[in-house]
C-alpha cells in the first residue's frame, strides 16, 4: 500500500510541476524554486511530516522535501539555541544532499565530457 | 542600383563560382548528406572545446570554397563577410585569423548568410572586389550552452523548439565566371510582434519574413510566380504555417509547393528535431550545397532565399524583452532566360 | 548524476518532463550538467563559476523561504511561551 501512495503522491507533485511548465510556461528554475518554497511553507504549518508518514518516498524524493528539510533543520536548532538556531540549523539535514551534489558534480566534470 | 526603398538590383549579376559546406554527425545522418563537402563524425572535430570546433567548421568550409575553384589562394580573396551566433562572433573571428583576408564580421543571427550574400554581391557588383567569401556557421552545443541550458541538463523542450544545426556554408563570389548568379537583394527591417518565447522562434520570425518578401516582390516588381522556389532559412513548422497565413491575409499568391524551408530539408523524418532545424549555418549550407546543386542540375532556374534571424540574447529574455526579428532576401538565378 | 554523465538523463527528461526535473535526481542533474559543460573553461572559473548556474535558484529560494518561515515560527513559539 505504501508503494501505491508513494507512486501517487510523488506522481502528483510531478504533475503539478509539469502543469507549471506547460500551462504557466515557467522555466525549470522557476518551477523548482516554487516547489521548494511550497515544501517549506507546508512544513511551517506542520503538514509535510504527516505527508511523509503517509506517502513515504513519494514525499521525500521530490524537491519539495528539500524545502521541508531546510525548515525542519532550522526549527530543530531554534528549539535548543533560540533565534540563532534558525541560521545554524538549516543545512543540518540537507547537508548530505548538497555535499553529495557538489562532490559528484566535481567528479563528473573531471570524468565526463558533454554529449548533447 | 537601388530600387524602391530597400532593394538592390545587381546589374552585373555577381557569380557564385564555388561553395564550401561542412557538417557534423547529425547532418551526416540527415536528408542531404551528399550535398556536403565534408562531414564530421563527432562534434569535437579534434578540438578540446566546442567553440574551437565551431571555428574549425568555418575554416574548413572556406578552404573548400577556395580550393574547389582550383587555385584561388587565401591572399586573392578581397574580403570575407560572415558571422555566427556565439558571443562576439569569436569562432568566425578566430577562423578569419587563419584565413587572413580583410574581414567584415556580421551579426544577423540566423539571417547572417543572406546578409553576407546581399552585401557581398553589392560589393562585387560595383567592382569593389574581385573575389569575395561570404557565409555563416553554427554549432549545436556551443549555441545551446550560450543560449539555453547545458546540453546534458534534463530540461524538456516543447514541440515548438528547434534544433541548431552544426555546420558551415560559404560561397565564393566573383565578378565573372560560371555559376549561379545573384541578381537582387532586399534588406530586412527589425520586426517585433511582441512574441517572447525563445522556444518558439519560428513563430516570432515569420512576420519578418513576410515583411521582407512583400517588399521584395513590390520593389522588384515581380509576381511570386517569377520564382520557382521561395525558401526560408529556418522558420520551421510553426513559422511556415504562420507565414502562409500571413501571405493569404495580405493577398500574396504564394503556393505551398513553392514555399519551402531550409530547416526542413536538412534532416530526415525520425531525427528528433522537434519543429525543424535552425542556426546561422542552416540556411548557408542548404542553399550553398543542396539548393545550388539542384539549380546546376537544372531543376529550377530562379530562387528567392529569405534567411530569418531572431535578434535576442539570453539576457534580453531574462529582462522580459520580446524577440525582435529580421529577414534578408536574396535572389539567385541560373541559366536560361534573362531576368528582369 | 551518473545518468547525466552517460548522456542519458537529458533524453529521459525530454520524455519525462517534470517527472525527471522534480525529484531530487533532477537536482543532481542540474548540478552536474553545467559542471561537465563548462570544463572547457577550466576547473576554477568554468566548473566552479558555473556549477550552481541552475541549482542556485532552488538553493536560494529554499534557504530564504525556510529562513523566513522558521523565523516566524520561532518567534510565535517564543511569544506563545511567555
Amino acid at each position: 500500500m505504501t508503494y501505491f501512495w508513494a507512486f501517487t503522491v510523488g506522481g502528483l507533485i510531478c504533475v503539478v510541476g509539469q502543469i507549471m511548465f506547460d500551462v504557466f510556461k515557467l522555466t525549470p528554475g522557476h518551477t523548482l524554486s516554487a516547489l521548494v518554497v511550497v515544501g517549506a511553507i507546508l512544513d511551517g504549518f506542520g503538514l509535510y511530516e504527516p505527508l511523509i508518514d503517509f506517502a513515504g518516498a513519494g514525499a521525500t524524493v521530490p524537491i519539495t522535501s528539500f524545502g521541508n528539510s531546510l525548515v525542519h533543520g532550522a526549527m530543530q536548532e531554534a528549539e535548543t539555541h533560540g533565534l540563532v538556531g534558525v541560521l545554524t540549523g538549516m543545512f543540518e539535514v540537507t547537508s548530505s544532499g548538497i555535499s553529495a551534489a557538489i562532490v559528484f558534480g566535481m567528479l563528473g566534470a573531471l570524468i565526463f565530457k558533454p554529449k548533447g | 542600383m537601388l530600387t524602391g526603398h530597400r532593394t538592390w538590383i545587381f546589374e552585373q549579376k555577381p557569380v557564385i563560382i564555388s561553395t564550401g559546406t561542412v557538417g557534423g554527425p547529425f547532418e551526416a545522418n540527415g536528408a542531404i548528406q551528399d550535398d556536403f563537402d565534408t562531414l564530421h563524425a563527432d562534434l569535437w572535430l579534434g578540438q578540446d572545446s566546442y567553440e574551437k570546433a565551431h571555428k574549425v567548421l568555418f575554416e574548413e568550409a572556406c578552404q573548400k570554397a577556395m580550393e574547389k575553384k582550383g587555385g584561388i589562394q587565401k591572399d586573392q580573396v578581397q574580403f570575407i563577410l560572415d558571422g555566427d551566433l556565439i558571443n562576439q562572433i569569436t569562432p568566425t573571428n578566430f577562423a578569419c585569423r587563419t584565413i587572413g583576408a580583410p574581414y567584415f564580421g556580421l551579426f544577423g543571427a540566423c539571417s547572417t548568410s543572406m546578409e553576407g550574400l546581399a552585401l557581398g554581391a553589392y560589393i562585387v557588383n560595383t567592382k569593389g572586389a574581385k573575389y569575395l567569401l561570404t557565409g555563416a556557421s553554427s554549432h549545436d552545443i556551443a549555441v545551446e550552452k550560450q543560449f539555453r541550458y547545458p546540453t546534458e541538463y534534463g530540461g524538456q523542450k516543447p514541440p515548438t523548439a528547434q534544433w541548431t544545426v552544426t555546420d558551415a556554408g560559404v560561397a565564393l563570389l566573383s565578378y565573372s565566371g560560371e555559376g549561379p548568379r545573384v541578381t537582387s537583394a532586399t534588406i530586412g527591417r527589425v520586426i517585433d510582434m511582441g512574441l517572447t518565447d525563445p522556444f518558439n522562434m519560428g513563430g516570432a520570425m515569420a512576420p519578418a519574413a513576410v515583411d521582407t518578401i512583400e517588399a521584395h516582390l513590390k520593389e522588384r516588381n515581380v509576381e511570386p510566380s517569377y520564382y520557382d522556389l521561395i525558401v526560408s532559412g529556418d522558420l520551421g513548422q510553426i513559422g511556415q504555417e504562420v507565414s502562409m497565413d500571413l501571405f493569404k491575409k495580405h493577398g500574396i499568391p504564394i503556393r505551398e509547393e513553392q514555399y519551402q524551408d531550409c530547416g526542413f530539408m536538412i534532416y530526415r523524418e525520425g531525427q528528433p528535431v522537434l519543429a525543424g532545424a535552425s542556426g546561422a549555418g542552416c540556411s548557408a549550407t542548404v542553399v550553398y550545397g543542396h539548393l545550388l546543386n539542384r539549380m546546376k542540375k537544372g531543376e529550377f532556374k530562379r530562387m528567392l532565399v529569405v534567411a530569418t534571424g531572431a535578434l535576442l540574447s539570453p539576457l534580453s529574455f531574462q529582462q522580459n524583452e520580446s524577440i525582435p526579428c529580421i529577414a534578408h532576401a536574396v535572389s539567385i538565378e541560373y541559366g536560361g532566360e534573362q531576368s528582369i | 548524476m551518473l545518468l547525466t554523465g552517460f548522456g542519458v538523463y537529458d533524453r529521459m527528461a525530454q520524455f519525462g518532463g517534470a517527472g525527471t526535473a522534480v525529484p531530487v535526481t533532477g537536482f543532481g542533474n542540474a548540478v552536474i550538467s553545467p559542471a561537465i559543460e563548462h570544463r572547457s573553461e577550466g576547473l576554477v572559473l568554468g566548473v566552479g563559476g558555473n556549477i550552481f548556474k541552475l541549482a542556485g535558484s532552488v538553493i536560494l529560494f529554499g534557504v530564504f523561504s525556510a529562513f523566513v518561515i522558521a523565523l516566524i515560527k520561532t518567534i510565535l513559539i517564543q511569544w506563545g511561551g511567555l
